[in-house]
Formats: C-alpha cells, structure tokens, sequence
C-alpha cells in the first residue's frame, strides 16, 4: 500500500487505493487509519487524497534503499552502539520474508565472531524482522490456521498474535525478540526511515540473553534507548544526505 | 568528572575536525569544517592558513559543546595534520607570507627534477631517505623563498618562521606573537626532505643544498615530547601529542610492533608498516619514514606505500562515467557478475605511485569483449584497489623482510564490504575493520592521553582496540596467481602511454 500511495506525488484517494488493492473500502481505511496515525501516510485536508508525508520529493524512496549506501551511512552510528552497548549490532532489510543482514559490527566482547553478511534469517523470530514486518506494514497471512515456523519454545507462531505484537512495535518504536530463534540469542531492534518516514531497514543490537535481558524477560532500558537513538541517528543521516 | 576525555584535532585536507575520547577510546563528539581548496593555476593547491586555524577555533568548542564537557575535563589535546602542507608566517603578528602550499600542489616539478639530476640527490635519499620529489616540504619553502618578493630578507632576519601545518597550529595555540613556540614533530619533520633520518635532526648539508635559513625552522620535538599547553581554545590544557595523519592512523590502529600495518582508504590510499627501531631504506620504491617516538624512547620506524587513486577511481566511476549515483551502490553494480569478465582497470591517472613509480604510465581499461558489461567494470575498479595494495604489500614484505600476517584498514572504503574480501582474497591474510574508524583522530589522542598518563601504557590502548570485522580469504591459491599474472599484463599495458 506504502509502496502504492509513494509512487503517486500527489497521492490517491480512498476508493482508488482499495480498489487497486482489492481490498474493502472498510479494510483499506483502517489501515490507512493506522499508517496515518503511525505518520507514515498523511491525508491532504483539501482533497481528502493519502500520500506519503514530506510531500513529492519522497516518493523516491519508498520502501527501499540500496543497501550498500545504506551501509555506509549507517556504519559510524552503529560503530559507535556497538561500542557504547557492547553488543553486536546488524542492519538488515526485509527479503521476501525473510530478513537479510546488510552490516554486521561485531560485539567487543573479545569472543570470536564471523562476519554475518547477506545471510538470511526468517523475520518473525527476530527484533530485525519484526520491525521490518511491523513498519511495512504487512500483514503475515492467516489462511486457515497456517502457523509460522518455530524455532524455539518462544517463537512467535501465531499471524494472530505476531500482528498484535507489530501494532505494539509500531506504538513503542522498537521490537524485541528473546531467545525466539536460539534459546539464548535475545535482540532489540528500531527502524531506520527514509525522508518521509518509509522504514527501508532496521538497526538491531543482539547477543547473549543474559546480558540483554538481566531478567530473562525483557532487555535493559539502557540498551532499548542506545538502539532507537541509533535508529534516529542513521535516519537523521539519511535525511541529510537525501 | 574531571581529565574524563581526551581531545583530537584532526586538520586534514578538505576539512578540519575535533573528536573527543573517553577513557575506554570511544569516540563521544565529533565537529567538523570544511575549509576553501585554492587553485590558482593548474597544479597548483593551496589552502588559507588562516581560514584553517579559525576553523580549529570553531570545532574544538562545538565538540566540547555536544559532548556537555568543560575544557577542564580535557586532560589532553593531540593533534594529527596533513603532512607535507607548507607555511611560512611573520611571527610579529602571525601573518602568512603566502597561502599554504599544499602536499598535493606540483609547482616545485622544476626544482626537483634539476635536484634529481644534479649531485645532491643521493645525499637527500641517504641522509633523509627520501629521493627529491615534489611531495615534500623542503623545496616548496625553497619555492617560496624563491618567489614571495622580500621573503629570503625576512627569514634571515628571524621575521619569516616555516613549519607544515603542525606547527602553525601549535605556534597558534600557544600564544602566537605573544610567545608561540616554533616546533614540529619527529613525523612531520621526516616529511620535508630536510631531516636527518636517523639522528632526528635538521640536516646542515640538506639545508644548504636548498638555501634554505636555518633561522626559519621549527625546533624538533617527539611526538609526545612537547611538554606545553594551550594559552588559548583549551587554557591549560597539554598539548600531549603532535604527529602526521599517516603515522596518527598507524597509532590509533595500534600497530606497535615491527610487521603491524594498517591502510586506510579515502580518495588514495596509504600503507604503513612498523618496522621497529630502524630505517628500511627506500629501495623497493617505498618512503622511509618516523612512526613515532615516545617520551624518552628511540624512534620507531615505518615505510610508507602510498596508492594515487582509490576512492577516487569510484568517484570518476559515479561524476565522470556516471554509472552509479552514489560511491557505495558501485558494489551493488559489482555484485551484479560473479567476476570480472576479463576486464582490468589501471587507474594510473596520474601516472602510478609505490611501488612502480611510472610517471610515464597512464590509465587502461584492458580485455574488453563483448561479454563485458558495466557490472564487470565496477567490478574491476575495487579489485584495482586491491591488486595495487597487493603491490604495495608485496614490495613492504620484500623490504623489511617482515611478512604481513593482517591488514587493519581504515577509511570511507572499508564500508564496501566486496572490496574488503577482495582485499582479503588478493592479499591472502585477513582484513580486519577496527570498532572506532576515525583512528586519524584517535591515534592523535591515544598519544596525547599517554603523554600525560591519561593511558597507562601501550598495553593499555591495545586493549580499546576492538575489531568491527574481519573478512578472511576465500579465494583458492590458483586463481589468485591467475588473476596476480592477468592483473600484472595490464600494468605493462599502462607503461609509456603519456608522451613525457
């Protein structure tokens, strides 16, 4: 829908967007309801058409970035959370879906580690994938209780309740995945958005689950805030670039 | 919270910047300027040396502003500089003679080329371990002397003082008229063809051969040796370290023992190798030159092997050819093809620099078929950078009798993540990434911040340094002497194209 409503500068109309999509009037409003309530879309006062915000110019970028550019505007933000945090921190953009890792900064925790580029992982299980899913807005289908893989006991399995969980990321700005693809990797992630607000990646901070999660629940505050600045930082970056 | 940072001033070619450091060499702020590029004739490039030390003015109070810190929390500044970039000032007022005659500027091409065929040349290579070029300091203060009405009156009289840009900044922030000292450093004096290279000393013979008065030049210090602090910007605050960017990379990525060596990419690309306590003469087409000296300790050594065009290739690729839209998407272009398709670029623009040293050669763009496409051109501009290192590599291996065992890079290139497994595939050992990149600034500060023990020791600064990543070689031992063989043909291709 993101995609649509950016590749028209001056954006289209209620019936057009559900129609294109063969949606419901009804089903199309609410998501526009909530894309516009989330600033992703806005909604000019006179017309009444959706279009993405930062007017023409954004449509750009709507969705996706070359991930090497991306990379290189990105790499002293996470340098320096890797550093600050402790932990290893990975860039990634959605893949079909799937997430794939654009950049990798390794934890200086003097553990021995491989580069992890171009490498795939599924995006419900992951902090990455869940902010790329939950900012795409994109709904995992629900087709006569189809459930999605599991890796571990906490694995989210449910479409149900995984898009329950993105309409909590898009409100807190960040996600979290504990120990939801290895028992005992946990992750946090926040977005990375374009001029006009398209999320095209997420940053995520990621290691063992003891030390991202002292309590074996939820990661540490400080840890949540150092990525979603670092989010901020790269998307302010791309803003200055553009 | 007091002596919780350490300052870097990063003066650099295109712009000037101050980093602060925490105790653990994380960086905390950053604030930069650009300053104006000059060229008042072709081959001619200067910079205002004033504009430079407004913007030092500038950036050390922004950096302090972001970081929340007072100067009072700075226990140390250091300071790194592009080498070779040549001031003469009147020390009445601090007023510049000339605009700074910079490391990229060609105008003394005359000068040099008659003292490379007249009888001195030799005593330059032995005595400073540099053979004449229009690279380094020396000639241009003869240029100046030469050319400013007045100047060579003024500079026997005391009233002309010359220094690389080190010391104008220092000179600055130490009172200037009211006092300011004359000094450079170890590195930076070793960039002027004026230096004795083992004594550390003003060379007398080096000095007459280029008429150049002793009166004008700076007292040489160690890089941490300086002993005084700014009387303005940071009052009070030491200036723990002076030394040239190279040598400051080479520090902040730690390479302390003889075998280290780091590369960092940006427009060209420079390799420096520790070679411990003593010089490695030039005989593979490399520079000799000081790594560092640390208080009360003999000089440790590098060579140096510098690459003309890197980044620099990529930025044609993008403005000239238009291929790409933005420098990193020509990896996005080279991972379109698995390989080269046949095609080698040489970028000898200008002619090649280490370790061939052919003026006369000029860029190709060989074993074009059909079948290539632009992807396999992107492809075979990274991989120039990377055979050129190669290059380099091999002559630093053949000169000091060291091996490289790793290569720690640093730059805007080491984001491109295809040109460091290329690098690692052609090289044959790993390509390591540190965590903090701006290791120009953080070499500058780690020495500062030992000069006044800030950092305990060497062992001490080892330990901040932690790696980002590490691409290790994939390539199998047969293509990499297949693609060695390929990539040396299409050097001979690029031999003798200009006419000079």
């Amino acid at each position: 829908m993101l995609r649509m409503v950016g590749a028209v500068p001056h954006g289209l109309a209620l019936q057009e967007i559900a129609d294109s999509l063969g949606l419901a009037k009804s089903t199309a409003h609410g998501i526009l309801a909530t894309l516009k309530h989330v600033g992703m879309v806005e909604q000019d006062r006179r017309t009444g058409r959706y279009r993405l915000p930062g007017g023409p110019a954004s449509s750009r970028l709507t969705g996706e970035i070359d991930p090497h550019l991306l990379r290189s505007y990105a790499m002293n933000w996470t340098d320096s959370l890797a550093a600050h945090a402790g932990e290893a921190v990975l860039i990634g953009v959605l893949a079909d879906t799937d997430v794939e890792v654009v950049h990798h900064v390794f934890s200086p925790d003097g553990t021995r580690q491989r580069l992890v580029f171009g490498k795939r992982f599924p995006a419900h299980a992951t902090a990455l994938g869940k902010v790329l899913l939950a900012f795409a807005g994109w709904r995992v289908p629900r087709e006569g209780g189809h459930w999605l893989p599991r890796y571990t006991s906490r694995t989210v399995v449910d479409p149900e309740q995984l898009h329950r969980e993105s309409l909590d990321i898009r409100a807190r700005g960040h996600a979290v995945a504990v120990g939801e693809l290895q028992p005992d990797i946990a992750s946090v992630a926040a977005p990375v958005r374009a001029p006009g607000g398209i999320c095209v990646g997420a940053v995520a901070a990621a290691g063992p689950l003891d030390r991202v999660c002292p309590d074996g629940r939820r990661p540490r505050a400080d840890l949540v805030e150092q990525v979603v600045a670092t989010g901020h930082a790269v998307s302010g970056q791309l803003e200055r670039e553009a | 919270m007091t002596d919780s940072l350490v300052a870097a001033i990063d003066q650099g070619t295109t712009s000037t910047r101050c980093l602060l450091f925490d105790r653990a060499g994380r960086m905390v702020s950053m604030a930069q300027t650009e300053h104006r590029q000059h060229y008042p004739r072709p081959g001619w490039v200067e910079h205002d040396a004033i504009e430079v030390w407004r913007n030092v003015q500038r950036v050390v109070p922004r950096a302090l502003r972001q970081s929340g810190a007072t100067p009072s929390q700075v226990a140390a500044l250091g300071l790194a500089n592009q080498r070779e970039t040549t001031v003469v000032w009147d020390p009445r007022d601090g007023t510049p003679y000339a605009r700074a005659i910079t490391w990229q500027d060609t105008r003394t091409s005359a000068l040099v080329a008659a003292l490379r065929r007249g009888p001195h040349a030799e005593t330059f290579r032995r005595v400073s371990g540099l053979s004449p070029a229009p690279y380094f300091a020396g000639p241009r203060v003869r240029w100046l002397l030469d050319n400013v009405p007045g100047l060579r009156d003024r500079a026997e009289e005391g009233n002309a003082l010359f220094g690389t840009m080190d010391s104008w900044l220092v000179w600055n922030l130490t009172g200037g008229p009211d006092g300011g000292l004359h000094v450079t450093d170890v590195t930076n004096a070793s960039r002027t063809m004026l230096m004795d290279l083992r004594t550390l000393t003003w060379a007398p013979e080096l000095l007459a051969t280029l008429d150049i008065p002793p009166a004008m030049l700076p007292e040489i210090r160690g890089n941490a040796d300086l002993g005084t602090s700014c009387r303005t910007l940071l009052p009070g605050v030491e200036i723990g370290a002076v030394l040239g960017d190279q040598q400051a990379a080479l520090f902040g990525q730690t390479c302390f023992d003889a075998g280290e060596a780091k590369c960092t990419y940006g427009t060209g690309a420079f390799l420096l190798m520790n070679v411990g306590q003593h010089v490695v003469d030039s005989a593979e087409g490399l520079l000799p030159t000081v790594a560092y000296q640390l208080p009360g300790e003999v000089a440790t050594y590098a060579v140096e092997g510098s690459i003309a065009m890197a980044g620099s290739l990529v930025q044609w690729l993008r403005d000239s050819l238009q291929m790409i839209d933005s420098a990193p998407e020509i990896e996005t272009l080279a991972r379109s093809v698995p390989d080269n398709g046949g095609c080698y670029v040489v970028p000898a623009f200008s002619g090649l620099f280490a370790p061939r040293w052919r003026p006369d050669a000029r860029g190709v763009i060989v074993g074009l078929t059909s079948y290539v496409d632009k992807g396999h051109v992107a492809r075979a501009v990274l991989e120039a950078t990377a055979w050129q290192t190669r290059d380099v590599v091999d002559a630093v291996n053949r000169g000091s009798g060291l091996g490289l065992r790793r290569l720690k890079v640093d730059g805007g290139m080491t984001s491109n993540y295809l040109l460091m497994q290329c690098l690692a595939d052609v090289l044959d050992v790993p390509v390591e990434r540190p965590m903090v990149t701006e290791t120009v600034s953080l070499g500058a500060a780690y020495l500062a911040g030992l000069a006044v023990g800030f950092w305990a020791d060497l062992q001490d600064l080892r330990k901040n340094w932690h790696l980002a990543a590490r691409w290790e070689p994939e390539m199998s031992a047969a293509r990499r002497a297949r693609e060695q063989v390929e990539w040396g043909r299409a050097v001979e291709r690029a031999y003798g194209w200009s006419p000079e």
